[in-house]
């Protein structure tokens, strides 16, 4: 048994170790990105030989050509500064010219600048003596206007007046007519109205007449004494119809009224007019009817 | 300057956490596959001993014989062989103690076997627990010394003004590595942890059958 976890362990550690050793060879492989790297200049040297003697030749020439051309450059150097200074002198003396020339210039300047100054004083004087008189002769006219404004508004004023005056007139005039208008119509509708009266009152009169006509027809007075008389309450619709009749002053005899009751109940339907305009008008709805049997 | 890339030198420049969990993630790993050898030859020689046993089981007329080799002093039983050698002691003894009944007998003998079988089981499953544990750990393990890593890296960087990836790259690369263990860790484990589990329960499954056929003959010679 422990033979075999040791041979097993073996094996384990072996197989890491393989796959440790490839991760760090491939990782490395792959991490070492290949670098330029510029290779260095080489300095190359040119060798000759020569002997000493014609060394020393050369460099006695070399020696006597620079000494020469020191000479030289002094000498122009020296030549240079000459030139600098007789510039020098020329330019001073332009300089002063200049100088003076500038400041006649300048005094001529201010003169003129002067001169300037007081043609425009003068004329700023003027130019205010001028906006003065025309300020007044605005404020002249403009007074002007004023009044003649006032005058206008005053004209006005008077005309609106005079025109609500005459429009006063016209409505009193209006409401007189009117007036009369009205009474007028009152007078014609009074007289309408009674002549409407008079002939409901005849109509009136002569349903009642006809009722009569037509409740005695239906009344019995067999065995009754003369002279009696009652007073009856009858409900009825348009077109006489009898819904309800009721003794509303008794005759004194049982048996008058019993029988006056049946004969308008047989009566029903009493001639009445059919309108209801007209029905209403005559208060036909609940009406008193006095029953009193001629001879 | 250009950063050294390589894979020693970044393991090398880790922080130590970073390391630590590097180093148990190798011990995990190491450990993981010498129990995936170690069980893989185990259950292949189980399996191997169970086909044996059972060949030699059916072809032999007489039980005894079997028996006397089986239990003999210098012989290592396994698997099979100590199922059969539990139930047959077990119903010898309790046949020579005699007046038992046949079922009481049956009885006896099985729970015998029962008990051989346990033994068995617990055997063949042992440290089975561990790959498991390793293939459902180890990626954790290893995210949280890349997330250690990260961290580190950008904490160093949030102290520089101009920040390039060229400063944070090395940090998470070598972060990353152990992310990349816990995963190489976990995997075979888990494959492995899954193959040895359906093993056993086949060869339990196999034990199991083996016990039953195992009872029938006894409980044919218990009721002659």
């Amino acid at each position: 048994m422990k033979l075999l976890t040791l041979r097993a362990l073996c094996y384990s550690l072996l197989l890491h170790g393989v796959v440790i050793a490839a991760l760090v060879v491939t990782l490395d492989d792959a991490a070492r990105t290949p670098v330029f790297k510029p290779r260095p200049q080489e300095n190359i040297v040119e060798a000759v030989t020569v002997d000493d003697q014609a060394v020393e030749q050369e460099l006695q020439r070399l020696q006597e050509l620079e000494q020469e051309k020191q000479r030289a450059m002094e000498q122009k150097l020296k030549d240079l500064e000459e030139l600098a200074r007789v510039e020098e002198t020329r330019q001073r003396e332009a300089e002063q010219k200049k100088q003076a020339a500038e400041r006649q210039r300048r005094e001529a300047e201010q003169r003129q600048a002067e001169a300037e100054q007081k043609r425009k004083e003068a004329e700023r004087k003027q130019a205010a003596e001028r906006k003065r008189i025309e300020a007044e002769k605005r404020q002249a006219e403009a007074e002007l206007k004023r009044i003649e404004e006032k005058k206008r508004a005053a004209e006005a004023e008077r005309k609106r007046i005079e025109e609500e005056q005459r429009k006063a007139e016209a409505e009193r005039q209006r409401l007189a007519e009117e007036q009369r208008r009205k009474a007028a119509e009152a007078a014609e509708l009074e007289r309408q109205v009674e002549a409407q009266r008079a002939q409901d009152q005849k109509t009136l009169q002569n349903i009642v007449e006809q009722i009569y006509l037509v409740v005695s027809r239906n009344f019995n007075k067999t065995g009754l004494p003369k002279g009696l008389e009652g007073v009856l309450s009858v409900q009825t619709i348009p077109g006489g119809e009898v819904i309800s009749v009721t003794i509303n002053e008794s005759s004194g005899n049982e048996v008058f009224d019993r029988r006056a009751v049946t004969a308008v109940q047989t009566a029903s339907p009493l001639p009445l007019p059919a309108d209801p305009a007209l029905f209403d008008r005559l208060r036909l709805r609940k009406f008193n009817f006095k029953f009193a049997p001629r001879d | 300057m250009t950063p050294d890339m390589s894979f020693v030198h970044l393991i090398l420049n880790a922080s130590i956490p970073v390391q630590a969990v590097m180093l148990m993630l190798v011990l995990a790993s190491v450990i993981s596959w010498t129990m995936i050898f170690k069980k893989r030859q185990l259950l292949t020689q189980a399996r191997r001993a169970a086909n044996a046993f059972e060949t030699e089981f059916w072809s032999l007329e007489e039980l005894t014989p079997l028996y006397q080799r089986v239990s003999a002093e210098d012989y290592e039983a396994e698997g099979m062989e100590l199922l059969f050698e539990a139930g047959f002691r077990e119903f010898v003894r309790l046949q020579k103690q005699g007046g038992m009944s046949a079922d009481a007998l049956m009885e006896g003998s099985m729970r015998a076997m029962r008990v051989a079988l346990n033994r068995e089981v617990e055997a063949l499953e042992a440290h089975l627990s561990f790959l498991a544990t390793v293939g459902s750990t180890s990626p954790y393990i290893g995210l949280f010394g890349t997330v250690w890593g990260i961290m580190n890296s950008f904490r160093a960087l949030g102290n520089v003004q101009q920040a390039s990836i060229a400063m944070v790259a090395p940090g998470i690369a070598e972060a990353l590595i152990a992310t990349a263990m816990g995963l190489f860790a976990a995997i075979p484990a888990v494959i492995a942890y899954n193959r040895f589990a359906n093993d056993v329960e086949r060869l339990v499954n196999r034990y199991d059958t083996f016990m039953e056929e195992f009872a029938a003959i006894l409980h044919r010679q218990a009721h002659r």
